[in-house]
């Protein structure tokens, strides 16, 4: 019989590349429905949004005083200026929790987010997937120890344990600079600083203003042994086929800096204007 | 050697002497050299730390200026077979300890020396420091260290040489780096990847060099579940007979025990375990504690379907076999544990399966396993690609279980309605063996039952009249495994709770 020639694992096979086929054939179908939007809107000089009206923001809410959780309720300096940003917009700011190592893809796939903010250091590897808008937030990385530790300088955490945020700046600097040691990623500060409690891990590199901000409150059994200066900066991401959107908000970001917003916003996160 | 020459010589060796002795003392005033404090690259081998030689990497390069003097440029030049292409690019980043400034500036890259030229419209001052990010420029294909060299000019025009930078360490690509790197060259790989969707979840590329890393972590959720797995089953065993034993106090710290774990997320378990146990001085390899939490957790699961499976076997059975002189362990490990084995078989490979996927949950305390090996590459690449690699690491295991489960299933349905096993090619030998075990069990009961059956006859003064009769009556109900499944049906549910 012919049906019995096909043996059931050969069925399977045809539906999975029928499956994938359709798949690819309907991304394609996408992706190019989108490129022609862009362009006509390119041309228009309009951004689109995910859902019209508000401007839907991808945060990872670990990191205080940039972005957090209190009471359910995503608070920090981040989620205030894009709120204000906004507001300059004429939109609705709509933040949502993502996981810090997934906003660079969620935004580059473009059908979630429109933009991500959640002091995200602007560089050139990043810049291959998302747009970045002008830096908002000048920073550097801290190394953080418990008060007592026995590592007491950076040369000394070569060979140790060392923890970071997963997909972070501290991780690409600790996996740089230091040599042979044993490097976990964490997916929220939190669980890195509870790590670094239990002893599992000798240190964490984090960005200085977290690190001043956690230590300050919660985590006052830390110290930040150097702060590593690197001079990184803060951009909000968008989506390449989305330029305008970030030329909107950069110049939301310049209304914002001539009309004083941005200084009120950093005396009330930071009790300084920067 | 001439005579003559000697007292020269030994004046040389002087002079050499003192001048260097001189130099020594007056290098720290030089200090004022500006110096290179920090030259490293990114790894730019998925998933381990080595930079490799001839691939696209980040170099970073740092140096401070020294006292007294004033820089206006800096030509840093990247060791001999280095590459700069048309899509370097050069960050400058200048900062006076840790706070960030602009001056103005122009960087240049040259393709043709392998060289950057950075100048400052007004110089930099003493103690500022200059980094420079470099992007996407390849280093030689060497094994072994290599230095960036350069000069740098100070205000006044006087050109100086920079001392040797730090070393960095180059490797030569291993053979999956170079598949993935022919393939990201391919004019079809180009045209697959230029679709967002299957870039962000399919690249090719990708996928191929994140295979060696991602099969590391397979092997870790392997060996964690492969050890931890048998362990739960003793523990699940002595719960589970410490449910159905006769003293109250057994059964109450078996119920507590896998209400607890039953009763709330392995996640949360894992993170009090990891977190809260070094806190009370408990130090153990978290590769060990994983294993001792998985076995834990999973000892609730399999005691509860242990306890189902046993007490699914009909009542009668333990009332026969008891009537027939058999002492309780007898009667459990003869008549009640061969048919609960039979019974709980496909549930427990269904528990070994959630147990194998829960291993994922061990990334969040970073314990290296399979889920984060390939977070490590998502994070680093911002590209989905490995979570997929991961999926079918996960499915290579599961899939063949899942079969097996549902197989067994089958059979399991089938025997105990009674029914013979429709035949079919190729499967005769495990169906085979799968009756051979339960006619194995039926004539050891019966032996069992024969022997004591004799036994009760001579010792027991059985009445003539009614003894037999009841015998055989047991005798029927220990052989017919009746089947009542609705406890184990019971124990399947439990999967879709977690």
């Amino acid at each position: 019989m012919l049906k019995g020639k096909f043996s059931k694992a050969a069925v399977f096979g045809l539906a999975c590349i029928a499956v994938v086929g359709m798949l690819a054939l309907s991304a394609c179908g996408g992706s190019s429905q989108s490129s022609s939007a862009s362009s006509s809107s390119a041309a228009s000089d309009e951004y689109t949004l995910v859902t019209p009206g508000t401007l839907t923001v991808a945060t990872s809410p670990d990191y205080a005083p940039m972005e957090y959780q209190e009471n359910g309720e995503i608070k920090g300096y981040d989620i205030a200026l894009i709120k204000e940003v906004a507001k300059h917009l004429g939109l609705n700011a709509d933040v949502q929790n993502q996981a810090f190592d997934s906003l660079v893809t969620q935004v580059a796939g473009g059908k979630t987010f429109d933009c991500a903010i959640s002091a995200i250091t602007i560089d050139d590897e990043r810049a291959e997937q998302v747009a970045f808008t002008d830096a908002y937030y000048d920073s550097n990385l801290a190394i953080v120890v418990l008060k007592g530790s026995d590592v007491t300088s950076r040369d000394a955490l070569n060979g140790q344990a060392i923890g970071a945020q997963s997909g972070s700046s501290g991780e690409a600097w600790a996996k740089e600079n230091l040599k042979d040691i044993a490097y976990t990623p964490f997916q929220e500060t939190p669980d890195m600083l509870a790590a670094l409690r239990t002893g599992k891990i000798k240190a964490v590199i984090y960005d200085e203003p977290a690190a001043a901000y956690s230590i300050a409150h919660e985590y006052d059994d830390c110290d930040i042994l150097e702060v590593i200066p690197t001079g990184e900066q803060y951009g909000i991401i968008v989506n390449t086929d989305n330029v305008a959107l970030a030329e909107a908000i950069n110049n939301a970001l310049a209304e914002m800096q001539a009309d004083g917003t941005i200084a009120r916003l950093q005396q009330e996160w930071f009790g300084a204007a920067k | 050697m001439a005579a003559y020459l000697k007292p020269v010589l030994k004046h040389g060796l002087v002079t050499a002497l003192a001048l260097s002795l001189v130099l020594t003392f007056i290098s720290p005033l030089l200090a004022g050299a500006m110096s290179v404090d920090v030259t490293t690259a990114k790894s730019n081998e998925t998933g381990t730390g080595s930079v490799l030689g001839g691939e696209p990497t980040r170099v970073t390069w740092e140096a401070l200026v020294g006292d007294g003097e004033q820089v206006s440029a800096v030509r840093v030049e990247l060791p001999e077979g280095s590459s700069i292409t048309d899509d370097s690019s050069v960050k400058v980043t200048v900062l006076e300890g840790t706070t960030r400034l602009s001056p103005e500036n122009t960087a240049v890259m040259n393709k043709g020396d392998a060289s950057v030229d950075v100048s400052f419209a007004a110089p930099l001052q003493p103690g500022q420091r200059l980094r420079l990010e470099m992007y996407k420029v390849s280093l030689p294909n060497v094994n072994g260290e290599v230095t960036l060299s350069g000069t740098y000019t100070l205000a006044n025009g006087q050109v100086l040489d920079l001392a040797p930078s730090p070393a960095i360490e180059v490797t030569h690509a291993s053979t999956a780096e170079k598949i993935s790197n022919w393939l990201g060259e391919q004019p079809a790989v180009q045209a697959w990847n230029s679709v967002t969707f299957l870039r962000l979840f399919f690249q090719p590329e990708l996928i191929v060099s994140s295979i060696p890393i991602v099969a590391v972590g397979w092997l870790i959720s392997l060996g964690l579940v492969l050890v931890g797995f048998p362990l739960a089953i003793p523990i699940g065993l002595i719960a589970a007979f410490m449910k159905i034993a006769r003293a109250r106090i057994l059964h109450v710290l078996a119920a507590i025990y896998t209400g607890v774990v039953r009763g709330t997320p392995l996640f949360l378990q894992i993170y009090i375990a990891f977190f809260g146990l070094p806190l009370l001085g408990i130090d153990i390899n978290q590769y060990v504690l994983a294993i001792i939490v998985l076995a834990v957790n999973s000892g609730a699961y399999l005691c509860e379907i242990f306890r189902a499976g046993i007490q699914s076997v009909p009542n009668g059975q333990f009332e026969a076999a008891r009537s027939l002189g058999m002492t309780g362990p007898q009667t459990m490990f003869y008549v009640i544990i061969p048919q609960t084995i039979r019974r709980v078989i496909p549930t427990m490979t269904s528990e070994f399966i959630l147990l194998y996927k829960d291993t994922s949950l061990l990334a969040a305390v970073g314990v290296m396993e399979l889920m984060l090996y390939s977070r490590s590459i998502v994070s680093l690449t911002g590209n989905m690609t490995p979570y997929i690699v991961a999926a079918c690491f996960y499915l290579i295991v599961t899939l063949p279980l899942i079969r097996v489960v549902g197989n067994l299933e089958k059979r399991l349905a089938l025997a105990d309605s009674g029914g013979s096993a429709p035949k079919k090619k190729g499967r005769k030998n495990r169906r085979g063996a799968f009756a051979q075990m339960r006619e194995e069990i039926a004539v050891n009961t019966e032996q069992a039952a024969e022997e004591l059956q004799e036994q009760v006859r001579i010792e027991a003064h059985v009445d003539d009249a009614s003894g037999p009769l009841d015998m055989d009556e047991a005798l029927d109900e220990l052989q017919d495994g009746a089947a009542v499944d609705a406890q184990i049906a019971d124990a399947d549910e439990r999967g879709a709770q977690r």
